[in-house]
């Protein structure tokens, strides 16, 4: 075994040009591989974040009509036992309790479709969830007749912070209610449609509109670890009695962006086949190569006793080595860039109307996702190990008198 | 050296295929070489001397008749069965392209001892010894690369005898030396026969290497066309 190997590095050695453009494309195929991943990675963590943080929170406790976070009108109708299920588990932190309604919101000049979320300043701010104002001020629990509205909005209603606004929508009964508002403050979530169609009012402002008593839509939930999300909603998923209730994870809620996520994850797979063909072919042809020019060689070793499967581990290791050494610097090279990049993040600000709407924001930053790296690394091991089959065996088959033969 | 290593070839032919024609290598071949012979097979190119010494040396196989190697039929082993008899009883000295060019003449020395899971301590004293005796202990940390055609064969004669063989084959071991390396290579040659009293056989149509030998056998067109003793 130590012949071979050594006879194999001293191989590898002696076309250092073919060698090292052999390494550079491991290296570089696998760099490029995690450094993608990690953009990739990076980008869905912040999505995440941001749709866990702004929009649905780690999980979310509605009625089975909320099913989908674009749904409206729906209520729980004894919020009080919840509360005493939720209080009870400390892997959930903190919890907001939502009222949403679809509605329409006009101004003096125009008026739209929109989203009414009733919250409470601070459950939201123990979650995590409120933003800046980009216009005004945030609202507090005396704004008993103000709104917050995305600066999209105010844009399209033609409004400034001080105007008036009228909100108007089905009550609990179904009768149409409506009450005029004080515009206080504006947010940006970099989501047109939260931007363009949300009016943001105190629950209780909502509740007393709608004639809800104590009536609310939701429970968004906080939970820590994030890794006992799905322990808890299973948890909760048995204690809470109600059929007509749900709980329900972000991706969930939101089944397009769980998709999406999904979709890319694949994608990368797609690249990775894509990169490890072209790599697996430059081993293949550097092997192909070296063993039609050792046929001597080859031939001479086998007339000395060389056994064929030695031949084929003598071939095996040089491939090995080779792969190992691309994937070591592919390897230091991928997560150097990565992590680099991810301290100073990439700026996308020139797409971000493209982006917006997965709640990527302006500035994305990779991070070394370890476990494709071990995927990477097994798929690249891997895949140049099967392709040195190939002229392993075809070396191992050499005939010596007729490899001896060939011109050296 | 086992004084019964004899070799035996029984009606033994060889049908080479070149552009789609048949060419007979060999045709109907009948020889023995006893143990410890120093022996030629002489003749024009062509006549079939290579290609006894594949056939002897498990590098080929006959399209008729049998070889024989102390009584067995040597082509009923498989292919690693060949090439475990190809490592522990023969020892091959090609016209050319002798060595690994990747290894030092020392670790050429040492590469069938490797093969043959010889311990450090005994390859190194028995690959030092022989280079040694093959005039090339100053050489010993040079590759192929570095040394002259003369040296380069003596480092092969030096590795077709560190397993201790029990015939060592060499095809025209002298066509690409000059005429006072290509006779100290036989004195050599002679020098280990003595020594050793391991079998030559000799591939050549060099005069000098004929006169030399203790047995001359002639080959022509594939065939034995006489034999002498000297």
């Amino acid at each position: 075994m130590t012949i071979f190997l050594s006879i194999a590095l001293r191989n590898i050695l002696r076309n250092k040009k073919r060698s090292l453009i052999t390494l550079s494309a491991v290296t570089f195929g696998l760099a490029a591989l995690i450094f993608l991943r990690g953009f990739v990675f990076g980008a869905q963590e912040q999505m995440v974040k941001n749709i866990t943080t702004s929009l649905t929170s780690d999980a979310q406790i509605v009625p089975a009509a909320l099913e989908n976070i674009y749904n409206t009108n729906a209520y729980i109708e004894d919020p009080e036992s919840i509360r005493r299920i939720l209080k009870k588990d400390p892997r959930v932190r903190n919890y907001a309790e939502r009222v949403i309604a679809g509605g329409i919101v006009s101004s003096a000049t125009n008026s739209m479709a929109t989203f009414i979320v009733g919250f409470h300043p601070d459950e939201e701010t123990r979650i995590g969830s409120r933003r800046d104002a980009v216009r005004g001020r945030l609202m507090n629990l005396q704004d008993d007749h103000a709104a917050a509205i995305g600066d999209k909005m105010r844009e399209v209603l033609g409004i400034d912070i001080g105007d008036k606004i009228i909100v108007t929508a089905q009550d609990y009964y179904g009768a149409l209610a409506g009450e005029a508002f004080t515009l206080i403050g504006t947010f940006e979530t970099g989501n047109d449609q939260i931007d363009n169609g949300t009016v943001m009012l105190l629950r209780s402002s909502a509740q007393r509109m709608l004639s809800l008593d104590q009536r609310i839509s939701k429970f968004a939930l906080r939970i820590e670890p994030k890794d006992a999300v799905m322990a808890v909603v299973s948890d909760l998923r048995t204690q809470i009695p109600s059929k007509n209730l749900k709980v329900l994870t972000w991706e969930e809620l939101i089944p397009m962006m769980a998709q999406l996520i999904h979709f890319q994850n694949g994608m990368i797979f797609v690249v990775v086949l894509i990169v490890l063909t072209v790599v697996a072919a430059g081993i293949l042809n550097t092997l192909m190569m070296s063993i039609v020019e050792r046929t001597r060689e080859f031939g001479l070793m086998m007339a000395m006793g060389t056994k064929p499967r030695q031949v084929i581990l003598l071939v095996g290791l040089e491939s090995f080595l080779i792969t190992s050494l691309g994937a070591v610097c592919g390897i230091a090279v991928g997560i150097s860039l990565t992590t680099y990049v991810g301290h100073v993040g990439i700026d996308l600000s020139r797409f971000i109307s493209t982006f917006s709407n997965f709640l990527i924001g302006a500035h994305v930053y990779p991070r070394v996702d370890w476990f494709y790296l071990g995927i990477f690394i097994a798929v690249v091991m891997g895949s140049n190990f099967i392709v040195s089959l190939y002229p392993a065996w075809r070396a191992s088959r050499l005939d010596p008198v007729e490899a001896m033969r060939q011109a050296g | 050296m086992m004084k019964d290593f004899q070799i035996q070839l029984v009606g033994v032919s060889k049908v080479y295929h070149a552009n789609g024609l048949p060419v007979r290598a060999l045709d109907g071949i009948a020889l023995t070489v006893n143990a410890g012979e120093f022996a030629v097979l002489a003749g024009p190119s062509g006549s079939g001397k290579s290609t006894i010494l594949h056939l002897i040396g498990a590098l080929d196989r006959p399209t008729e008749g049998k070889v024989f190697i102390e009584g067995d039929d040597l082509y009923a082993r498989s292919r690693e069965g060949l090439a475990a008899f190809r490592l522990n009883k023969i020892g091959f000295v090609f016209q050319a392209y002798n060595l690994i060019p990747v290894l030092t003449a020392r670790e050429n020395v040492e590469y069938p001892l490797l093969l043959q899971r010889i311990e450090k301590k005994e390859r190194l004293r028995r690959s030092e010894e022989l280079l040694l005796h093959v005039g090339l202990k100053a050489q010993m940390s040079k590759r192929p690369g570095e040394m002259s055609g003369g040296q380069q064969q003596r480092v092969a004669v030096a590795r077709a005898l560190a397993t201790k063989p029990q015939v060592v084959l060499a095809d025209e071991p002298t066509a690409n030396l000059d005429s006072h390396t290509g006779s100290a290579l036989i004195d050599l040659f002679r020098e280990l026969n003595d020594q050793y009293k391991v079998t030559f056989l000799f591939a050549s149509h060099d005069a000098m290497v004929i006169s030399r030998a203790h047995r001359v056998i002639h080959l022509k067109d594939g065939r034995v066309e006489g034999e002498e003793i000297q």
